[in-house]
């Protein structure tokens, strides 16, 4: 039987005629590409705005069970839009290109998708947002004196 | 598709078994009391009454219970006469059928008469109308004194200037004769005859002529007894049954009572109570042979009130003092009844004690002490509520386990736990303490508060223990009841202290003392988590004394008031002294004062939602309310006690003072009702006062009231002090007798108008269609900073009556007043209605708040389940082995 081994390493050598250099020519075009490839993810979470903001507005203002259910996954799904930026980065990370910037759309992406769900749950009445929402803070009336009229019985 | 018929089936199933088992008004109860009796007729099983209240009625003679009762004015057993008011008519009714006239008369009817041939004969103030023949009306300008029968013709007795003259009613009135008289008599109706009788002059009145009498003889009378034309009188100690000539019949105890009413002449009959047994004496008047029945009856009261039923029964009514009536015979007692609840001076509650007591549920805790909706606690909350309810249902199975096959157990455990079974306890004018299950209606105690004394009246009724304040910490303490009763005879104030676990009343105290005004519960702390309550009373002489005896009260600031003829007067308790801090002289006549504190209420809620803001309410328990009537305009003025500044005032015109009118102060809300002449209806009139601060920034929610705990108070001294005074006045289609508000344990519930109609029903109105807050119009945008609401429906003078409101159903009954007594549902409360009746229910205005529906159906429930589990389980069988399952996983 023939058995191959593959020793896999980190940095592999050249293949024969191939050298590993960039020049600026070549350079400018990889990095341009990583740019857009960057661009792509970052805006990404744009395009799921529309669908979150149409989807949400069919749900209506009425709490029931599907309204529960979807309003949880689009918060479900901007929360870890947001938590998995450096993952969805991951592959460009320590390309030669800047991803601050892309990082900035992406978030602001997510936060957009985040406010927009946390906007429909201020509609629906679940976000504490309104004076009436922290009514129990009011203390109660405790009257100091004692009034009696004449003849209590 | 079989799974889908299951549950279908099972769902019907549910509904049919939900409906056959509808429960409303299961809880409910009435009673129907006959009172006092003055007058009664026999007729086969039917027992005619007329009471000391002026009512007629039926009593079904095998039972005692009351057939039918009313107001009318009897002419006879079977004929009576109605006068209604507002058409200024009335209806003469023959057997209780059929109208047999009408006429147009001015006044109520005072008497009405039969005639020789049948008609009737009516006497108003001074006027005489019959129907006889040609119809006709007299005037006289004298007054009549007495209208009744000699000889069964019917005559009137005229009170003239030094005369009383006899008409006798016939095709005509006609004068018989006059005698010397004064102008204080009154007349006995003596068998056939009168006996007139003033400071001067007795006479024996017959048909043509009349007889004088000895007076001295007569101030010795103690009863005409009536067909004989003999009297009892007391002498030495003694009582003698005589005739007019003061001859002797039969002598008997002072303590005997004769009956009045004979049948036939033939016998006496003498009763006497003497420890726990009925002695009933005849004494047969040819032969003058005694003999004596003696029957149980368990009574420490002596007979009021006796009438013969049945004579050859040897069958007797009997009313004893405490209102306490029985129906017996020679075989013993048939009936008792307690008809001293006619009159009821106070109304108390007392919930059983549960034998398991359960654990101390820590969600409830952290609601009272967090706030209700308080989102700072909100996760805690949930969780604290999630094992709860857990601990909960572990009780609740075992318990179940236990008591398996005792369902009837089970719900009276059950009701006992949530307060919706409680004991009812009436205190009576009559001076009787009845205690009732107001589930089962059965008499747990009763207990008397023996005085013949008739100004010996109730001046207050306290708890003095955990009841004025409520904490956790003092559940377990026993109330104590403590009833005060002045005797305006003879000057002397008397304590009593109910124990009701020994079921025993006991006098603590007397002492003299002038007429009380004020009695105020009060506690007195002494230390840290040390406390006792006493009751303070003030006299009309500003004496101030208390129970238990207290040296010192400067604790807590004490405001006075009262209505001193007309002036309003504000006192301060300082340093054991009344200290006059403000008078107020009201031009017009007072007609009522309603506070805004009650004894015992929770704290309420200042601050209310409404949309997303919130909006407070101005509550101030030392404010009152004061109504004055002024011509025909009704005025409204808000007080407040403690600096006696009229804060707010208002009039109504055209109110209708011969209506009924109420004043309700509750929070902030002052409701008034009373007739409008010119709409022909009666209104409601709100008037709610709202601070005029509004929040609308939950920022400034949490500045305010998290971090700076902004008090919320105001200050009457300013001239210009920050409140909004809001009214409103709505037409109600119902005739408004009495106005009152229910309550619940905590408030949180809505609390509902209660209103006894003017036809004797019982309506819950809804409090938010009354509110001063409801918009003009519908389209009206609303400011931010307003407090019309969003939330309500928009304005509409007359109110819309829910007839499924009306909590006593299609029946009407006799009821003045309400008690409410909260559960340990918050959204359930117990509600008696008394009066001539007495109605008992229960209201939930907001059931589903934590309660099941009364036709919820446990049973069907669990048969559904059961039947979609099994129908689940055979279908996924059926689809498993079905053969195109089978050829679609071969494919």
């Amino acid at each position: 039987m023939w058995e191959i081994k593959i020793k896999r390493e980190k940095s592999l050598p050249d293949p024969v005629g191939y050298k590993k250099a960039y020049d600026d020519c070549q350079g400018q075009e990889l990095r341009d590409d990583l740019e857009k490839k960057a661009m792509g993810i970052a805006k990404g979470g744009f395009g799921n705005i529309f669908m979150i903001m149409f989807t949400l507005y069919m749900t209506g203002n009425m709490m029931n069970i599907f309204t529960i259910v979807i309003i949880g996954q689009f918060l479900w799904q901007a929360i870890s839009t947001i938590a998995k930026m450096d993952q969805a980065f991951s592959a460009l990370e320590n390309r030669g290109i800047s991803l601050f910037l892309y990082k900035l759309i992406y978030l602001s992406a997510g936060l957009l998708q985040l406010g927009v769900v946390l906007y429909k749950l201020y509609n629906i009445g679940l976000l504490p947002l309104n004076s009436a929402d922290w009514i129990d803070l009011v203390p109660l009336h405790h009257q100091e004196e004692i009034v009696v009229p004449y003849s209590y019985n | 598709m079989l799974l889908l018929i299951v549950s279908v089936a099972g769902i019907i199933l549910n509904n049919v078994l939900a409906l056959h088992q509808q429960q409303a008004g299961v809880h409910d109860w009435n009673i129907k009391l006959f009172g006092e009796l003055k007058n009664i007729q026999v007729q086969d099983q039917t027992i005619f009454f007329q009471n000391t209240n002026n009512q007629n009625g039926i009593i079904e003679k095998s039972t005692g219970q009351v057939k039918q009762r009313n107001t009318l004015t009897l002419c006879d057993s079977y004929n009576y006469v109605r006068y209604e008011p507002n058409q200024q008519i009335i209806q003469l009714y023959n057997e209780g059928y059929s109208v047999l006239a009408e006429e147009e008369i001015i006044g109520n009817i005072d008497h009405c008469l039969i005639g020789l041939n049948g008609e009737f004969i009516l006497i108003y103030g001074q006027t005489i109308f019959s129907t006889f023949d040609k119809k006709f009306t007299e005037k006289f300008d004298h007054q009549i004194i007495h209208a009744g029968y000699i000889f069964d013709v019917p005559v009137v007795v005229l009170q003239k200037q030094t005369e009383i003259c006899i008409y006798q009613i016939r095709e005509s009135i006609q004068q018989n004769y006059c005698v010397q008289s004064l102008n204080n008599g009154k007349i006995y109706q003596f068998g056939n005859t009168l006996v007139y009788q003033d400071d001067q002059f007795v006479y024996h009145l017959k048909e043509k002529s009349a007889k004088s009498i000895d007076k001295e003889f007569i101030k010795k009378v103690d009863k005409f007894i009536g067909l004989t034309q003999t009297l009892v009188i007391s002498e030495n100690s003694k009582k003698k049954i005589v005739n007019l000539d003061g001859q002797i019949e039969y002598e008997l105890n002072q303590d005997e009572y004769v009956i009045q009413n004979l049948e036939t002449q033939k016998y006496y009959y003498n009763l006497k109570q003497k420890e726990n047994e009925l002695f009933i004496v005849t004494f047969d008047r040819d032969t003058k042979q005694i003999h004596t029945d003696v029957i149980e009856i368990q009574t420490k009261s002596l007979i009021l009130n006796a009438f013969l039923i049945d004579q050859n029964k040897k069958q007797f009514l009997i009313q004893y003092q405490d209102l306490q009536t029985v129906l017996v015979d020679n075989k013993g007692i048939r009936w008792t009844t307690e008809q001293s609840l006619i009159s009821i001076d106070a109304v108390f509650y007392e919930k059983y004690e549960n034998e398991e007591q359960t654990h101390k549920n820590s969600y409830y805790e952290s609601l009272e002490k967090h706030g209700t909706n308080n989102p700072l606690f909100l996760v805690q909350n949930i969780i604290s509520r999630i094992l709860n309810e857990i601990r909960d249902l572990q009780e609740v199975a075992t318990h179940f386990i236990d008591n398996l096959g005792k369902e009837k157990i089970q719900t009276r455990e059950m009701e006992q736990t949530y307060g919706l079974k409680q004991k009812v306890y009436f205190l009576t004018t009559y001076g009787t303490l009845l205690c009732y299950d107001t589930q089962e209606l059965s008499l747990l105690i009763k207990l008397q508060i023996n005085n013949q004394d008739k100004t010996f009246k109730l001046v207050a009724h306290h708890q003095i223990d955990s009841n004025l304040i409520r904490h956790f910490d003092n559940n377990d303490a026993q109330p104590t009841h403590v009833l005060f009763y002045y005797s305006n005879e003879k000057k002397r104030l008397n304590t009593f202290v109910l124990d009701l676990q020994h079921g025993m009343i006991q006098q603590v105290a007397s002492q003299s003392s002038n007429n009380i005004l004020w009695t105020i519960p009060y506690r007195v702390e002494g230390g840290p988590g040390q406390h006792h309550n006493i009751v303070i009373l003030i006299d009309e002489e500003n004496n101030i004394f208390t129970y238990p005896k207290h040296d010192s009260l400067n604790t807590k600031e004490i405001i006075l008031y009262r209505n001193d003829n007309g002036v309003l007067r504000g006192y301060k308790l300082l340093n054991n002294q009344l200290v006059n801090i403000w008078t107020i002289n009201m031009k017009d006549e007072i007609l009522i004062i309603r506070s805004a504190y009650h004894v015992g209420e929770e704290n309420p809620r200042v601050a209310i939602w409404d949309d997303k803001k919130v909006i407070f309410k101005l509550i101030d328990q030392s404010n009152f309310a004061v109504l004055t009537s002024d011509g025909d305009k009704l005025k409204l003025f808000i007080i407040n006690a403690k600096t006696g500044k009229i804060i707010y005032q208002s009039v109504q015109s055209e109110a209708d003072f011969n209506q009924p009118i109420n004043l309700v102060f509750d929070e902030h809300q002052v409701f008034v009702t009373y007739y409008n002449k010119s709409q022909m209806m009666f209104e409601i009139w709100t008037v709610e006062i709202y601070h005029a601060k509004i929040e609308v920034s939950f920022i400034k929610m949490l500045e305010n009231y998290y971090f700076t705990k902004t008090p919320i108070i105001i200050n009457y001294y300013k001239a210009d002090f920050e409140a909004f005074f809001l009214q409103q006045v709505y037409g109600c289609p119902l005739g408004i007798k009495y106005l009152g508000m229910s309550r619940t344990l905590k408030s949180l519930t809505k609390k509902n108008l209660l209103i006894i109609t003017t036809s004797g029903q019982l309506h819950s109105l809804d409090r938010n269609l009354v509110s001063t807050r409801r918009r003009e119009k519908a389209d009206q945008p609303i400011l931010e900073y307003s407090l019309q609401s969003a939330e309500l429906p928009p304005y509409q003078y007359q109110l819309p009556i829910n007839f499924l409101n009306m909590l006593t159903y299609h029946q009407t009954f006799e009821i003045e007043k309400f008690s409410i007594e909260s559960t340990n549902l918050e959204s359930s409360a117990l509600l008696l209605v008394y009066g001539s009746d007495i109605f008992f229910t229960r209201i939930a205005p907001d059931k589903t708040y934590d309660m099941l529906l009364d036709n919820f159906n446990y049973n069907a429930l669990i048969a559904t389940t059961v039947l979609i589990v099994i129908a689940t389980k055979v279908l996924s069988r059926l689809v498993k082995s079905s053969k195109q399952v089978k050829q679609f996983y071969l494919n």
